[in-house]
C-alpha cells in the first residue's frame, strides 16, 4: 500500500509533486522564463524582480534561522555590504558587474564570519541582539565614512549590469533573467547543502544543541557556516539590488529590511525552501496590491511574526511530510539485514577506560569524590546507587560535558580529560541520556544518520558538487543506519518522526544513534527506565548482543532485574563515593549496599524489636 | 569638559539602568529577552506627549502613562506570550513574537503620532547649578536622583514585599513556586506591569532630558539598556545600574572625544565585547546545565 492510495488529498498531492519533481521544477522554470514575455506593465515586472530579490534574501536567512535555529536580525547589513561593494567597485574602480559580484559575496561572507565567530558561541536571543547591533554599526559606518561611501548621500548613477555588451534592464527583461538566474542558483545551492550531513547538522543544532554536540557535531563550525553562507547569498542579492535600483544609500538597508526578510521566512515556513518563494511573493507584492493598506504595511509585517508564531509556527508551507524518507540512489533499505557487524575485538581483557581518583565539585558540594573504576574491553559494567549519588555526573565527566576538578581519565590509555565532547565522541565514547534527548522533529533514520556524522568524511565542496565520494558515503551511511535500526527492532519505524515514537522506542532510538557514532564504549543512562518487563527483556537481549559484537557497555540503571542479569561487574556509588564493587552476586549481599538503598537500622529500632 | 561628559554620562546611564531593569525583571522570570521593551518605552513617552497636547499638567500625563504603559506590558504578555507558554512553544517563538510586537507598537506610534521628531518640555529644568565649580545641570541631577529613587523602589518591591518574594520564588523555580500555591500567572502579569511602568517613567524622563519624542526613540535606547542589562548580568538588579552607568559614561566620553557620530556605536562595542569575554555579565553566575 502506498500513500498514493491511502493518504488524504494533500498527502497525495505532495506525493505527486515529489514523484514528478523534476518535471514540476522544469515546468515552473519554463513558466518563470515566459512570464516577462507576457507581462507588459513595467511596474509589474519590477515587482517580479523585487520578489526574486527578497526570495534570494529569504533563502539566505533561512539557513541560519530556519534550519539552524539562530535568529539573525542583521541580514540587512550583509545585503548592504554586497550592494556597496559592488556599487563602489563598479563606479569608482571601473569593475564590471560580473567581476565585482564575487567580491560582493566574499566581503559579505567575511562580514558574516566576523559577526559569526565571536557571537555564535552565544545562545539564541543574545545572538539576535548582537546581529542587530552589528547591522546598526554597519549602517553608522556607511553613513559616516564619507570618503568611501559618500555618506548619507549614497551612491548615485550605478550602471546597469552588462552581459557581453548587452545592458540588462527591465525593459529588455535582462534584469529579470539575471535575478531569476541568481535565485535559481541560490535555491540549488541551498538544496544541495540542506540535503547532506551539513543540513542534518543544522537541524540537529536547532532541535537540541547539546545532543548535537554529544553526537560529535562541531556546533560552532556549523553555525558559522550557516551564517557565512547566508551573508554571501545576501551579498549577491545586494549587488544585484544596487545595479537594479541604480541608487543606494544607508537608509536602503535598515532594521525594516531585516524584519521584512525575517517575516518572509516565518510566513513561508522556517526550514523549508518552497516557503521562501511564497513568503516573498506574498509580502513583497502585498503593499503594491493592497495600496490602501500601505501605511499599515510595517504593522502588518509585525502581525505576521506574532500571528504565525501563535497559530502556525511552521509557516504556511511548513509541514511534516507523511511521505516516506527519500533514500539516496543506490541504497535499498529492503535488502539490508538486521545483522549488526562486529567491531574489531581481540578478546583479551584489557581496560578500555580507566577512571582514577576523579573529583567533581559544584560550589562546595563534591558530587563525585575520589572515584576510581575501570571497564575492560567487551565488558558490561553497571554503576548503581541511590538518586543523587553522582552517577549521571560521572557520565557527564566521561563525555566532556563537565570538567573534572581532580584525578585522571584514560581511554585506550590516553588521557581524555579536558578534551572537547566532540573529540571524545570521535575517539569512540558515545552516550544516551536519562531524559531522552532525540531530535524530535527529525525522522528516525535521520536521527541515526546524525549519529554517523562524526565519521562521515566528505566536506562542504563534496556536498555542493555531489561528488562520487559524497554519493558513495551517503549511501554507505544510510545503509549502516538502516542496519542498526533493524538490529534494534526499529526497522519498521524508519520513516516516522522521533517525537511520534512511544517512550520505549525512543530509548532504543537513542541507543541506535549512539551506536551509529562507531563508538567502542557506549554509555547507557537508565536505558530501561519507563519500560515494561517485556521491553526491558528485549533491551537486555540487545545489550548482550552488543557485547557479543565487541562493544563495551557502561550502564546506569535502577532496574535491579536488568542490572543483576546483565552486568559482568557492578560499581555502587553513594553520595559521590564508591562504596562497593564486585560481581552481581557479591553486590546483592553487600551490607553497605543494602544500607545505602534501604537505610541502616538504628540502635533505637533494634531495641524496639527485642 | 571631562566632567561635563562624566555627569551627562552618569545621568543618562541611570535612565538606561531604569530601562535595563525592565529587561532584567522579565528575563529573570521567563528567561526571555523581551525585544518589545524599547517600543514600550517609546509608547510611554508618547502617552505623556498626548496628555501634554491635551493641556493637562505633565504629572497627570506621567501618572496615566505609568498606568497605561504598565497595562500595555501586561497585554503583550496576555495576548502574545502567554498562549505560547501554554502551547510549550520553542523559545525562538517567543523571541520572534516580541520582535513582532515591538515592530507593531513602533509603527502604530508612527501612524498615530507621525514619524517626525516632536519637541517635549524639559519639565525638570531649573537652570544650571555649580557645585564646587563642577558644571552640572539641574536636569542631570534630577534625572540621576529620580532614576536612583525609582531603582531603589523597584529593588525594595522585589526584595521586601510579598509579591517580590513570590517573584524571586518564580525566578528560582517556577514549578516549585506553583506547587507552593504561588499564583505564577499573576506574578508574571505583575512583572510585565512593573517593566512597563518603569519604561514609561524612563521614557518621560529621557524625553524631557533630550526634549524630543519620536516613535523609534526606543530602538537605540532599548539596545543600549539591553547592553547595560547584559553587562551587569541579566536578571540582577544592581547589575543593571552598574551596566547602565558604564554604557552611559562610555557613550558620553566616546561622543566627546571620538566624535558624536559614533556615540551610538559605543554601547554595541561594549555589548559585543562583554558577550565574547563574559556572557554572564559582571555579576552573573555561571549556570550549570543539567543533562
Amino acid at each position: 500500500m502506498t500513500i498514493l492510495q491511502t493518504g488524504n488529498f494533500w498527502e497525495r498531492v505532495e506525493m505527486f509533486f515529489v514523484r514528478h519533481r523534476l518535471s514540476v521544477i522544469a515546468l515552473l522554470v519554463l513558466l518563470l522564463l515566459g512570464l516577462p514575455l507576457v507581462t507588459t506593465p513595467s511596474y509589474v515586472k519590477r515587482i517580479y524582480v523585487l520578489i526574486m530579490i527578497y526570495g534570494t534574501l529569504a533563502l539566505g536567512l533561512n539557513l541560519p534561522t530556519g534550519y539552524t535555529g539562530q535568529v539573525s536580525l542583521g541580514n540587512a547589513a550583509f545585503f548592504a555590504i554586497g550592494a556597496y561593494t559592488s556599487a563602489l567597485l563598479v563606479t569608482k574602480a571601473g569593475f564590471g558587474f560580473f567581476t565585482a559580484l564575487p567580491f560582493a559575496a566574499l566581503l559579505a561572507g567575511v562580514a558574516g564570519l566576523t559577526v559569526g565567530l565571536p557571537s555564535l558561541r552565544l545562545s539564541g536571543s543574545y545572538l539576535s541582539i548582537v546581529t542587530l547591533g552589528f547591522a546598526e554599526i554597519v549602517r553608522m559606518i556607511l553613513a559616516n565614512w564619507q570618503t568611501v561611501t559618500n555618506g548619507p548621500m549614497g551612491v548615485k548613477n550605478i550602471p546597469r549590469p552588462f552581459f557581453f555588451g548587452i545592458e540588462l534592464s527591465l525593459r529588455n527583461n535582462g534584469a529579470y533573467y539575471l535575478i531569476l538566474a541568481i535565485l535559481l542558483f541560490t535555491a540549488l545551492l541551498c538544496y544541495v547543502v540542506v540535503r547532506s550531513k551539513i543540513g542534518r547538522a543544522f537541524v540537529a543544532i536547532k532541535e537540541d544543541e547539546l545532543a548535537a554536540t554529544m553526537m560529535g557535531i562541531k556546533t560552532v563550525y556549523y553555525k558559522v557556516l550557516a551564517f557565512v553562507l547566508s551573508a554571501a547569498i545576501s551579498g549577491v542579492a545586494g549587488a544585484f539590488y544596487a545595479h537594479f535600483m541604480r541608487y543606494i544609500d544607508p537608509n536602503s538597508f535598515t532594521f525594516d529590511t531585516s524584519i521584512l526578510i525575517l517575516s518572509i521566512v516565518i510566513l513561508g515556513g522556517m526550514g523549508t525552501l518552497r516557503g521562501m518563494y511564497l513568503g516573498a511573493a506574498l509580502l513583497v507584492s502585498f503593499p503594491e496590491v493592497l495600496r490602501f493598506l500601505d501605511r499599515y504595511r510595517f504593522v502588518f509585517y509585525g502581525l505576521v511574526l506574532v500571528l504565525m508564531m501563535r497559530f502556525r509556527p511552521q509557516g504556511i508551507l511548513g509541514w511534516q511530510s507523511k511521505i516516506p524518507y527519500r533514500f539516496p540512489s543506490g541504497a535499498d533499505p529492503e535488502i539490508i539485514d538486521a545483522n549488526l557487524e562486529s567491531v574489531p575485538f581481540s578478546g583479551e581483557k584489557t581496560p578500555l577506560i580507566e577512571v582514577k581518583n576523579v573529583v567533581k565539585r559544584f560550589g562546595g558540594l563534591a558530587a563525585v569524590s575520589d572515584v576510581s573504576f575501570y571497564v575492560d574491553r567487551g565488558e558490561i559494567v553497571s554503576i548503581i546507587g541511590p538518586n543523587g549519588a553522582g552517577k549521571t555526573t560521572i557520565f557527564n565527566i566521561l563525555t566532556g560535558v563537565y570538567e573534572i576538578d581532580g584525578g585522571e581519565i584514560l581511554f585506550k590509555n590516553r588521557s581524555i580529560h579536558g578534551t572537547k565532547p566532540q573529540d571524545i565522541v570521535k575517539m569512540g565514547v558515545s552516550r544516551t541520556f536519562q531524559n531522552i534527548r532525540l531530535f524530535p522533529n527529525m525522522r528516525v533514520i535521520e536521527n541515526v544518520l546524525v549519529g554517523t556524522h562524526i565519521n562521515t568524511r566528505y566536506g562542504f565542496f563534496d556536498a555542493v558538487f555531489r561528488t562520487e565520494g559524497f554519493r558513495r558515503e551517503e549511501r554507505a551511511k544510510t545503509e549502516r543506519a538502516v542496519k542498526i535500526l533493524k538490529s534494534i527492532g526499529l526497522g519498521y519505524r524508519m520513516h516516522d518522526y522521533a517525537k511520534n515514537l512511544p517512550y520505549g522506542e525512543q530509548r532504543r532510538l537513542e541507543i541506535a544513534r549512539a551506536i551509529a557514532t562507531d563508538a567502542k564504549l557506549i554509555l547507557l543512562d537508565e536505558p530501561a527506565a519507563g519500560m515494561n518487563p517485556q521491553e526491558s527483556n528485549n533491551l537486555l537481549e540487545f545489550v548482550r548482543l552488543l557485547r557479543d559484537r565487541g562493544y563495551t557497555i557502561l550502564l546506569i540503571e535502577h532496574d535491579m532485574n536488568v542490572v543483576m542479569n546483565i552486568s559482568d561487574r557492578i560499581y555502587v556509588l553513594d553520595y559521590g563515593k564508591l562504596i562497593a564493587q564486585g560481581l552481581p552476586s557479591e553486590i546483592a549481599t553487600n551490607s553497605k549496599v543494602i544500607e545505602a538503598y534501604l537505610g541502616g537500622v538504628s540502635e533505637h529500632a533494634k531495641h524496639k524489636r527485642t | 569638559m571631562f566632567f561635563q561628559y562624566v555627569f551627562n554620562g552618569i545621568a543618562v546611564g541611570m535612565a538606561y539602568a531604569l530601562v535595563a531593569v525592565g529587561y532584567s525583571l522579565v528575563f529573570g522570570i521567563l528567561r526571555l529577552i523581551n525585544f518589545s521593551h524599547g517600543a514600550v518605552y517609546a509608547f510611554g513617552a508618547h502617552v505623556v506627549l498626548l496628555f501634554i497636547g491635551l493641556r493637562y499638567p505633565i504629572w497627570i500625563g506621567i501618572l496615566v502613562s505609568i498606568f497605561l504603559t504598565g497595562i500595555l506590558g501586561v497585554l503583550i504578555d496576555k495576548f502574545a506570550l502567554a498562549p505560547l507558554r501554554k502551547k510549550k512553544s520553542l523559545p525562538i517563538a517567543s523571541l520572534i513574537t516580541t520582535i513582532g510586537v515591538s515592530y507593531i507598537i513602533q509603527n502604530l506610534l508612527m501612524i498615530f503620532f507621525g514619524s517626525e521628531r516632536k519637541s517635549f518640555p524639559n519639565f525638570f529644568d531649573m537652570g544650571g547649578l555649580n557645585l564646587a565649580n563642577v558644571p552640572v545641570t539641574s536636569s542631570q541631577l534630577f534625572l540621576f536622583v529620580i532614576s536612583l529613587l525609582l531603582l531603589l523602589v523597584l529593588t525594595l518591591i522585589v526584595k521586601k514585599t510579598r509579591i517580590g518574594l513570590a517573584m524571586q520564588a518564580v525566578e528560582q523555580n517556577t514549578k516549585a513556586a506553583h506547587l507552593m500555591g504561588i499564583n505564577v500567572n499573576f506574578v508574571i502579569t505583575f512583572t510585565f506591569f512593573l517593566g512597563g511602568a518603569s519604561a514609561a517613567i524612563a521614557g518621560a524622563l529621557m524625553a524631557g532630558y533630550y526634549q524630543l519624542v519620536y516613535p523609534t526613540m526606543g530602538f537605540l535606547v532599548g539596545l543600549k539598556a539591553f547592553a547595560a542589562a547584559i553587562l551587569g548580568g541579566i536578571g540582577i538588579l544592581y547589575g543593571s545600574v552598574v551596566g547602565g552607568l558604564v554604557v552611559g559614561l562610555s557613550e558620553s566620553l566616546a561622543s566627546g572625544y571620538i566624535g558624536g557620530t559614533y556615540r551610538d556605536a559605543a554601547a554595541f562595542v561594549i555589548l559585543i565585547i562583554i558577550l565574547i569575554i563574559k556572557p554572564t555579565g559582571l555579576f552573573g553566575k555561571k549556570g550549570i546545565s543539567k543533562v
